[in-house]
């Protein structure tokens, strides 16, 4: 699968948000995922983050942290104070909430690197085992906004920057492995690895053409992350398979939904 | 080949056997498996995909091992137990169908 080449690749942009009318420029978390198939049959998927680590290591922190960013009925919005009470009480989330309150906002999602969070394995063809995490580096460099200029922004900002964006041009990131050294964590995407690892440029990611989620091809796919081709294989994370999991349940329940989805995309007042 | 028996070929019995151990296995495999995050769930999926495919193949493989052996013929009841697998077998799916209607 590594083998120097071309291939395919369908890919998806979000934001990582449960909300689906919140506007995507407000997204603190914005993703890519991609699945790159090789003329074998053999296929990589990746769902990332512009996060340089995690916000939890394990399920059960992700699920105190959904409780915590619960609705409350009263309000109509998550309680603050109880977001703040996980921080305080969660310190390996620590490294994600300080880039949370430091990192720039971008008004985009092509300036955005894209991280694999978790760490995988690559496997040699001699059998030999090297631990790794892999980034997608933009070759854009990010144009800091406001955080108080996004709201005014719309809600479909940064869907539309991108199509703009690719009407002007193809779009690139570098893909970047980096390598770990004994003692770096294999099992814990909260802890960012020492910057001086050994990094290799491994190819190119071409962006060429956008389509609406409604029907476009990135929408019946499970950006499952344990997906992965031969000579690629899980670490001992256990969010790969908390999510290769939760993401089949989430996959079991859009589908069940098709009838019910917009799949020819209508505006926002027509909806019921 | 198909004669007048009183008990089923000795192929069809240990097809019946062992399918029924992967049946059984399948059966608590998928229950598991859609009941936790764990790291075992990778471990548990790799290895129902498999068997699911190769209960399938079996299933062929008996339809056809029937059709030219034949069988005795049935008891006078069936097994409450058969009905019961059956039943088992459907909760999965009906479970999704409900998870679809609310």
């Amino acid at each position: 699968m590594l083998v120097a080449g071309r291939y395919p690749v369908i890919g998806r942009f979000a934001i990582a948000v449960g909300n689906p009318d919140a506007a995507d420029i407000m997204g603190r978390v914005k993703s890519m995922a991609v699945r790159i198939v090789s003329p074998d049959g053999q296929e990589w998927r990746s769902g990332m983050n512009n996060s340089p680590v995690f916000v939890v290591s394990n399920p059960r922190d992700f699920y105190e942290l959904t409780l915590a960013q619960d609705i409350d009925p009263a309000t109509g919005k998550p309680d603050p104070r109880a977001v703040k009470r996980f921080f305080a009480t969660h310190p390996a989330s620590a490294p994600f909430a300080e880039w949370s309150q430091t990192a720039p906002w971008t008004a985009s999602w092509a300036d955005q690197p894209y991280n694999s969070l978790d760490a995988f394995r690559f496997i040699g063809a001699g059998g030999a085992t090297h631990l790794v995490r892999w980034s997608m580096e933009p070759t854009l460099s990010p144009t800091p906004v406001p955080h108080a200029a996004l709201a005014s922004m719309g809600t479909d900002f940064l869907e539309h920057d991108l199509v703009s964006r690719l009407a002007n041009g193809t779009l690139t990131w570098r893909l970047v492995v980096t390598f770990a050294e004994p003692g770096d964590p294999s099992n814990d995407a909260t802890k960012a690895w020492p910057s001086d690892r050994k990094r290799v440029d491994v190819g190119t990611l071409s962006v060429q053409k956008a389509e609406a989620e409604a029907d476009g091809p990135c929408r019946d796919f499970n950006y499952d992350p344990t997906i992965l081709p031969t000579g690629i294989a899980v670490s001992d994370d256990p969010l790969l398979a908390a999510r290769s999991a939760a993401y089949a349940r989430s996959f079991d329940l859009r589908t069940a939904e098709v009838a019910d989805y917009p799949y020819t995309p209508r505006p926002a007042a027509d909806r019921p | 080949m198909r004669v007048e028996r009183d008990r089923f070929s000795g192929l069809q019995q240990v097809l019946h056997w062992l399918m029924a151990i992967m049946v059984l296995a399948m059966l608590f495999i998928g229950v598991s498996m859609v009941s936790t995050l764990k790291p075992h769930f990778l471990t548990l999926i790799s290895i129902h995909k498999p068997l699911g495919i190769s209960i399938l193949v079996l299933a062929v493989l008996r339809l056809g091992v029937r059709l030219a052996f034949g069988a005795p013929p049935l008891p006078a009841a069936l097994a409450l137990f058969a009905t019961g697998l059956g039943a088992l077998a459907l909760l999965g799916w009906r479970r999704k169908r409900k998870v679809a209607a609310n």
